[in-house]
């Protein structure tokens, strides 16, 4: 169990964000395209340079490279790596932890069924559909063991349906792994779905949303441009 | 102006004419080619020795170019440095320079006193041996290796190596296991033209290893050397050697290709 708390951070199109995501909370941060939401993602997995804090459990992290932060990080392009099975891809993942070979055949095994992926394990990502893709990387961003799970619009190519099966199926994992997450959206539906709580973001500025979730207003934001 | 079929014949000419001139050099070798003694030409002993010498040294030098010429790719492709369009222009230079002042200038280095002196206290010997052939081979290959290990590189979605240091990987383990199995069909096919660079070598290698009958003697050599003293059917069974050579690396190239996780559109099962 993790809380997130970011002081002051700025980078890019960023501008002074102070936030703080209480341990297993979801966050949602909602928002039109070119707002900074992703660059924000970035920033806390510590791939982008930034001005300011960034805490975990109270221990700041700003000095940590991004392999030693331990967030799990599921891109919108998924970036599962091509050259790799699903098994291997989630191997990768658990390649830092200090495991023996029979306790990661274990986790993994236990991840894969946890989301329905056993049939897919030797499958390159070439061969799977949009949506296998998407619980393959669900799994391998969890392999790692993350403290955060950071979430970039990772459903926003998939059919409605799919999506919104996928939505209801992250919401239980995440319940269950009490894994606090950040879900990057400029989808409002999303948003209302899956929020426990909700930030709004524009123009690198990060705003309140009116909060718990049985207030959000109706009207959905505006696409910028 | 022309349609596609008068647009065809106008390309057909200068293909046509390539065509013929490439034929026209293999049917020129063929016709001088002793085909009753090129079995017994083949079995001889200074053939063997040329060929034996030429894989050693070519692949000695494959394996240098690699080492070197891989992390000086990804080091071009992942760096932005004050100077970095001259280091670039400057790696490439051997590319574009004639092997034969190549070769002189390693000469001159290597025959400089302060260098002849490190390399005896080392017991190093380069000049005029099979290890200047190879230091030869290097100097004009490693180019090629690090131009295409380069774009190889350059062409990766740099956000894979990303996403591998979010899950753990360390800068090292990226490269290993990700960039590394990515860049790899194109790695190889750099790899197989800088070996076939390496296998033909002949300017560079006749100024630091010098043209000396079954010690220096790779098939290039042997071609100079045989063609010098009159021995064409020796000189012509090695030129065909190097032709053969050069005909499977390209096809073996065209094979390695795509690699299977690229392969076909994906299938789809169902979300």
């Amino acid at each position: 169990m993790t809380e997130l708390r970011l002081e002051k951070i700025g980078a890019r199109v960023l501008k002074e964000i102070d936030l703080t995501v209480p341990e297993g909370e979801l966050f949602v941060l909602l928002g039109p395209s070119g707002a900074g939401k992703s660059t924000l993602l970035q920033v806390i997995a510590g791939l982008l340079a930034y001005e300011g804090r960034i805490f975990f459990n109270g221990d700041c992290i700003d000095r940590q490279p991004p392999h030693q932060r331990r967030v799990g990080y599921l891109f919108q392009d998924l970036l599962l790596f091509p050259h790799l099975t699903v098994r291997n891809n989630l191997l990768v993942a658990m390649a830092h932890l200090k495991l023996s070979r029979r306790e990661r055949q274990e986790r993994i095994r236990e991840l894969m069924a946890r989301l329905g992926i056993i049939p897919l394990a030797e499958r390159y990502p070439v061969q799977m559909s949009g949506g296998e893709k998407q619980r393959a990387a669900l799994a391998r961003a969890l392999a790692t063991d993350p403290r955060i799970l950071l979430l970039d619009e990772p459903f926003s190519s998939l059919d409605s349906e799919s999506a919104g099966r996928l939505r209801a199926e992250l919401k239980m994992h995440q319940r269950r792994l009490k894994i606090t997450t950040i879900f990057v959206t400029h989808n409002w539906k999303e948003a209302r779905q899956l929020a426990d709580r909700l930030g709004a973001m524009n123009a690198g500025r990060l705003t309140d949303y009116p909060n718990p979730v049985s207030e959000f207003p109706k009207m959905p934001l505006q696409r910028r441009g | 102006m022309s349609d596609p079929k008068t647009m065809r014949y106008i390309c057909l000419v200068p293909t046509g004419l390539l065509v013929l001139l490439i034929v026209g050099v293999l049917a020129g070798l063929s016709i001088q080619l002793p085909l009753s003694r090129t079995l017994d030409t083949l079995a001889s002993a200074e053939i063997r020795s040329a060929l034996r010498l030429t894989l050693l040294t070519s692949g000695a030098a494959t394996i240098v170019a690699v080492i070197l010429g891989v992390p000086a790719g990804y080091f071009l492709a992942r760096n932005a440095f004050r100077g970095k369009l001259f280091i670039d222009t400057l790696i490439d230079l051997p590319m574009t320079m004639t092997p034969l002042v190549a070769g002189m200038g390693l000469l001159f280095v290597l025959s400089h006193e302060s260098v002849r002196h490190t390399l005896d206290v080392l017991g190093i010997e380069l000049l005029l041996s099979p290890y200047g052939a190879i230091l030869a081979q290097v100097l004009i290959a490693a180019p090629i290796m690090t131009r295409t290990s380069r774009s190889a590189f350059a062409a990766l979605d740099r956000r894979y190596e990303q996403a591998a240091q979010t899950l753990g990987l360390r800068p090292r383990q990226v490269f290993i296991r990700i960039s590394l199995p990515m860049a790899r069909p194109v790695l190889l096919s750099g790899m197989v033209l800088c070996w076939a660079r390496a296998v033909g070598e002949f300017g560079a290698t006749l100024m630091v290893a010098g043209a000396t009958r079954f010690r220096t003697e790779t098939l290039p050599i042997a071609v100079y050397l045989n063609m010098s003293s009159g021995e064409l059917g020796l000189a012509l069974v090695c030129a065909w050697l190097l032709i053969m050579t050069g005909f499977g690396v390209l096809l073996v190239m065209r094979w390695i290709g795509s690699p299977l996780w690229a392969d076909g559109p994906p299938e789809r099962i169902g979300a």
